[in-house]
């Protein structure tokens, strides 16, 4: 079954970066989102999309190292967002 | 003899044109760019026209939303550097390398240089600040600042086509652009660069126009056809205008071993400043008369010799009133030279204005007209001695002088020749 969070994610990042021919869909949950050739992503797209969650989710991404974690694949950003939104219990 | 600087290549993205052939079209016809604007959502707004560029669109803020013509290519790497301005820019210096038959890889050795000039991208900063203000200085846009900034166009073209000579950017308001043109002049003369990308660009949209409105110096002519008039009793103000004209200027001796056409010779140019007022030409054109003087003496060009006068004249009642003052000084000895301000046609393009008015006086040397003073319907008293031809005439000029002011009075003026 389909994680509601990750589908979320994929909506967000197809169109915040305006991925051009990439359904939110397409995007597999564990397949690398930046420097493949896949999606054409880089540091800089990746800037850009970090500033996209803090606003949406209301969170705040700290250093390099933990935005590049969690933005390896769709799924460890589900797992880093779920950790620090508000009513988390970790 | 130190090298003799000349312009090889063309490029335009204007409200009265896209390329170099639809410029002069418009040039000659007398056909003006401007289209009736609602800024800001405000049909209150009493600013109701401006000199749009067609073909382009900046719907947001975002690079990725932005379109531009098919006929010109910008990588993504680039794109997102780029305000507006930029891709106009980038445009512009596509058409005019290919003109002077030009390729990437002519321009990476050290001998070619770039001087740029734009008041950078109000609309991208001011987006840029208010993401700034909402996360209190905690994130933002990561190409906010490099986008934004004057010197954009500098950065980002610099890097475009990894020029490794002279870089550097010109803020002096409306004169900007004549400045880089003739800094740029001195490069070639000092022997310091053999070759001189020249560029100026500017937004066109509220936030870079609009503050303008502020200081009471646009025109409230809701009329597209009159709205513009300069030297005209009735001219009330300048219409604003944007877009982006790039200018390739390279040492005589190079182009001839090259064996490219030269559009026009930079014979000379001058500077000086009103040291008057903040935003008000001095009454009676005393920095401007000076910098046209100035300019012939370098050109070693006589007055009565200048065949057109491309004025900086904007359409404002005391700046185009000063200039006329000033040049009827200058030209006191019986020589009345043929007189227009292109600003009729185009609007004023602010830090643009001195390029793309130096770009079309080449034109006008190299395909042999003289622009006429559109919408010119009843000359101001004080303007009235000026030779104001109310067509463009079939003229080739020999010797061009181009006007250009900015805020704080600060003047340049350049000499452009016809090539024996």
């Amino acid at each position: 079954m389909s994680d509601p969070l990750a589908l979320r994610l994929k909506t967000l990042i197809v169109q915040t970066l305006r991925l051009k021919d990439v359904r939110p869909e397409d995007i597999l949950d564990d397949e690398p989102l930046f420097g493949t050739s896949r999606f054409d992503l880089d540091s800089i797209d990746a800037l850009e999309l970090v500033l996209r969650l803090e606003k949406e989710f209301g969170i705040k991404i700290g250093s390099s190292e933990e935005s590049r974690k969690a933005l390896t694949n769709v799924a460890t950003l589900a797992e880093y967002i779920r950790h620090r939104q508000p009513g988390h219990g970790d | 003899m130190p090298p003799l600087p000349v312009i090889t290549g063309l490029g335009f993205i204007t409200s009265i044109g896209n390329d170099r052939a639809a410029v002069g079209r418009s040039l000659r016809e007398l056909h003006h760019g401007f289209e009736p604007c609602t800024f800001l959502d405000n049909p209150a707004l009493p600013v109701k026209v401006a000199g749009t560029i067609k073909g382009f669109a900046f719907p947001s803020p975002n690079w990725r939303d932005w379109q531009w013509p098919a006929t010109h290519a910008i990588d993504r790497e680039t794109l997102r550097g780029l305000a507006p301005h930029g891709v106009y820019a980038v445009c512009a210096l596509q058409q005019a390398l290919a003109e002077a038959g030009l390729g990437p890889d002519d321009l990476t050795d050290g001998t070619t240089g770039l001087f740029c000039a734009s008041a950078g991208s109000p609309y991208l900063l001011g987006q840029f600040l208010s993401q700034m203000y909402a996360s209190r200085g905690e994130r933002g846009n990561p190409m906010g600042i490099v986008s934004s900034i004057a010197g954009t166009l500098n950065f980002t073209l610099a890097t475009l086509y990894h020029i490794r000579g002279a870089v550097c950017g010109f803020v002096s308001a409306c004169s900007s652009s004549s400045h880089a043109l003739g800094y740029a002049m001195d490069e070639i003369r000092l022997g310091r660069q053999q070759r001189m990308l020249v560029v100026g660009a500017e937004d066109m949209n509220a936030e870079s126009i609009l503050p303008f409105h502020c200081v009471r110096a646009l025109s409230l002519n809701p009329d597209p056809d009159t709205a513009s008039r300069p030297f005209d009793r009735r001219r009330d103000g300048f219409v604003g205008t944007g877009g982006a004209v790039a200018l390739v200027v390279e040492d005589a001796a190079l182009a001839r071993r090259r064996g490219v056409p030269v559009q026009a010779e930079l014979l000379g140019w001058g500077q000086a400043g009103d040291g008057y007022s903040v935003a008000i030409s001095h009454p009676e054109g005393a920095g401007l008369r000076e910098a046209m003087r100035r300019a012939l003496a370098d050109a070693r060009v006589a007055a009565p010799d200048i065949d057109y006068v491309n004025a900086h004249a904007t359409s404002t009642p005391a700046g185009d009133r000063s200039e006329a003052i000033a040049l009827k000084a200058i030209f006191d000895g019986g020589a009345r030279p043929r007189v227009s301000s292109t600003k009729a046609l185009t609007g004023h393009g602010l830090s643009l204005a001195g390029a793309m008015e130096a770009g079309f006086c080449a034109l006008a040397i190299a395909e042999g007209f003289i622009p006429g003073a559109a919408h010119l319907e009843e000359p101001d008293p004080e303007c009235a001695d000026l030779n104001l031809p109310r067509t463009s005439l079939d003229e080739a000029p020999r010797l061009v002088l181009n006007n250009s002011s900015g805020f704080g009075g600060s003047n340049v003026c350049h000499v452009l020749r016809r090539p024996a």
